[in-house]
C-alpha cells in the first residue's frame, strides 16, 4: 500500500505544485487589489445593480464587500476556489477506478498482492493530503498577503476557513469516488463532479433570489460552506462539519463497497 | 498437490445471455505447465481474470494452493506471477522506476535473478513505457511476472508480441522456473507453442472444456497441412496412404491434410515426382473440427 501512496504522490505532484501555485497567485493578485476597493462606495454601487443580481451574490456579501473577508470571499474563495480544486478533485478521483478501468492499467495493477480496498484508500489518502496541503497553503499565502497588503485576516478565521474547506473539498472527493466506482471514464467522472458542484452552487443562489425555494438552501452543499462567515468568526459550526464529514464517508465507503464487487 | 482446482467455474457477463465459461472443473498439479488452448473467444482469457478475482464468478468456485480465489485473492497474489498477452502501464514509468513499483508488493526479489531476467531479455530499462514497442513492453511484463519467483505464473498469451529469439528466450526462462519448482497455467491458441512446453493441455471451446490430454496424446494427433508442388498428374488414388484424411488438387499440385506420422506419405512421394513440398500447422479450427466437434 506503501509504494502506491508514494508513488500517486510522485505523480501527481507537479500539478499539485502548479495547481498550489496558481491559487496562490490569484490570492496576490486578489489581497493586493483590496486596498483601492475598500476606498469606493460599495452602497453606491450595489443600489446601481440589479436587485436579483445583488439576491444572486447574496446581499450580506456584498454589504461587506468592503471588508477583507467580505472582499475575498466574494471574489475568489465562495466560487472559484472551489471550483480549482474541484477539478483536482475530481480528476484524482477519476483516475483511481474509472481512469484505471479506461486505460486498462487496472488489470495488472490489481493482480499484485494488494486489496481493493486497499488500493482505493491509497489513493484516496493522496487526494486527500493535497488538497488539504493546497487549502492550507492558500490560507497561509492569505495570512501573509494580508499584512503585506495591509488588509489584515484573524488567524481564526483563517483556522476555521481552512477546517471547513478541507472538509468541503472531502465531500466533494467522497461524492467522485463513489462516480468513479460507478463509471468507466475519467472524463465522466470529472465531468459529473464539476456539473453536481456547479449545478449546488446555482441552486443555493438561487434559493435568494426565488422566494418559493427559499427554504430548500439547505439541499445544497454550498450551504454549509460560508467562507465570509467562517472568517468572520473563525468559529466552526461543529453540525456543518459532522454533515460534511458523513457525505465525505458515505461516498468513500459506497465506493469500497461498489469497487469490491465490480467486475473489471 | 493441486496447485488450481476449478469446480464448475463459470462467467456470463452482464447483458449477455451466454456462458463466456461455462462449469469449468480442472486440476492443475504442483510443477506442471498446463496448456489452455482455444481459438479466440473460447474462454481463456475469462479463466484467467477469474483465477486473479479481477471477475467474478456467476456460479462455481477455484482454489489456489488449497484457498478461495475470492476470499483470499490477496495471500494467493504474493505467491502468483502475471503475463497479460498486452499489458497496460502507467505511460510515465521508466522500464527502472515500473520495476522498482511492482517490486514493491512482493515479499522478496532477488536482484541477481532480477539483473539476469533484465539481462537475458536484453530490456532497456532507462526507456519511458510510452516509448517501448509492443515486444519490449511484452519483455517488461516477463521481468515483472518472474521477478519474485513466484510458485504460479498465470501466462495470457505470453508469446504475442515477442520475435522467435525472444520466444525462445522465453520458453527457457519458463523450463527453468518449472525446474524450480513453479507451477505454470498458460493460455495459448499456438499448438506449436503448447506442444513445446507443456505437460498436459485443456481443450476450450465456447467457453466449455473439451477434453484434458497428456501432451503425448494430445503430439499424437500431429495434423498436418502438406502441399506438393508438381507439374506432373498424380492419381489421386496413389496420394490415398494411411494418415492422409483430404486430397484437394490445386493449380501447381496438390494439397493434403494428414493426421499422424507422415512417414508413409514422405516414402510414397518420393516415387511420384515432386518438385518441392511445404508443410504447415493447421489452424486451431481445422483441429477442433477434426477431433473436438
Amino acid at each position: 500500500m506503501l509504494n502506491i501512496i508514494i508513488q500517486k504522490f510522485k505523480e501527481q505532484r507537479v500539478s499539485v505544485f502548479i495547481y498550489t501555485g496558481a491559487l496562490i497567485g490569484y490570492t496576490l493578485l486578489m489581497v493586493s487589489m483590496f486596498p483601492s476597493i475598500k476606498k469606493m462606495d460599495i452602497e453606491a454601487m450595489t443600489k446601481g445593480m440589479p436587485e436579483q443580481f445583488v439576491k444572486f451574490f447574496g446581499e450580506e456579501g456584498m454589504a461587506s464587500y468592503n471588508t477583507i473577508e467580505g472582499y475575498i470571499s466574494m471574489e475568489f474563495l465562495s466560487f472559484f476556489f472551489i471550483l480549482i480544486l474541484t477539478f483536482y478533485i475530481g480528476s484524482s478521483a477519476g483516475s483511481t477506478i474509472a481512469g484505471q478501468i479506461e486505460k486498462r492499467t487496472i488489470d495488472f495493477n490489481l493482480s499484485q498482492p494488494v486489496s481493493r480496498t486497499k488500493s482505493l484508500l491509497a489513493e484516496g489518502i493522496v487526494a486527500i493530503v493535497y488538497s488539504t496541503l493546497i487549502i492550507i497553503a492558500c490560507s497561509l499565502a492569505m495570512f501573509l498577503f494580508g499584512i503585506m497588503f495591509d488588509s489584515h485576516f484573524k488567524i481564526s478565521g483563517l483556522t476555521a476557513f481552512a477546517t471547513i474547506a478541507t472538509l468541503f473539498m472531502w465531500s466533494i472527493f467522497g461524492m467522485a469516488i463513489f462516480l468513479s466506482s460507478i463509471f468507466k471514464s475519467k472524463s465522466a467522472v470529472m465531468l459529473t463532479t464539476f456539473g453536481i458542484t456547479l449545478f449546488m452552487y446555482v441552486f443555493l443562489s438561487l434559493t435568494r433570489m426565488v422566494d418559493k425555494i427559499k427554504d430548500f438552501d439547505k439541499l445544497s452543499i454550498f450551504y454549509l460552506y460560508d467562507p465570509q462567515k467562517l472568517l468572520k468568526s473563525g468559529e466552526v459550526n461543529l453540525n456543518h462539519a459532522a454533515i460534511l464529514l458523513a457525505i465525505f464517508a458515505i461516498g468513500l465507503i459506497g465506493s469500497i463497497i461498489i469497487f469490491n464487487k465490480k467486475d473489471l | 498437490m493441486s496447485i488450481i482446482k476449478t469446480d464448475n467455474l463459470s462467467k456470463r457477463y452482464a447483458g449477455t445471455d451466454f456462458f463466456a465459461l461455462d462449469n469449468l472443473n480442472l486440476e492443475v498439479k504442483e510443477g506442471e505447465i498446463f496448456g489452455f488452448i482455444g481459438p479466440n473467444g473460447a474462454g481463456k482469457t475469462t479463466a484467467i481474470r477469474l483465477l486473479l478475482d479481477l471477475i467474478r464468478p456467476t456460479k462455481g468456485s477455484a482454489k489456489i494452493f488449497e484457498l478461495d480465489i475470492n476470499k483470499n485473492s490477496v495471500a494467493i497474489k504474493k505467491e502468483v506471477g502475471f503475463l497479460p498477452g498486452e499489458i497496460f502501464l502507467a505511460e510515465n514509468f521508466t522500464g527502472k522506476s515500473c520495476i522498482e513499483y511492482f517490486r514493491g508488493f512482493k515479499d522478496k526479489v532477488d536482484n541477481k535473478y532480477l539483473k539476469f531476467l533484465i539481462g537475458s531479455l536484453e530490456l532497456d530499462t532507462a526507456k519511458k513505457i510510452r516509448d517501448y514497442s509492443k515486444g519490449n513492453r511484452q519483455k517488461l511484463s516477463i521481468v515483472l511476472a518472474l521477478m519474485h519467483k513466484p510458485k504460479l505464473l498465470l501466462l495470457d498469451e505470453p508469446t504475442s508480441g515477442l520475435d522467435p529469439l525472444n520466444q525462445q528466450i522465453f520458453y527457457k526462462l519458463m523450463s527453468d522456473a518449472k525446474r524450480n519448482g513453479a507451477t505454470i497455467f498458460l493460455s495459448t491458441h499456438l499448438l506449436l507453442e503448447a506442444q513445446n512446453i507443456c505437460d498436459r493441455v485443456g481443450i476450450i471451446k465456447e467457453g466449455k472444456l473439451l477434453s484434458i490430454e497428456n501432451i503425448d496424446d494430445f503430439r499424437q494427433k500431429n495434423i498436418r497441412e502438406i502441399h506438393l508442388e508438381t507439374k506432373k498428374n498424380i492419381l489421386l488414388a496413389d496420394l490415398q496412404v494411411p494418415g492422409v484424411q483430404k486430397i484437394e488438387k490445386k493449380t501447381y499440385g496438390y494439397h493434403l491434410t494428414t493426421i499422424g506420422p507422415n512417414g508413409q506419405i514422405i516414402k510414397k512421394l518420393s516415387g511420384l515426382g515432386v518438385d518441392d513440398f511445404k508443410v504447415y500447422e493447421p489452424s486451431l479450427e481445422e483441429i477442433f473440427m477434426h477431433f473436438y466437434k
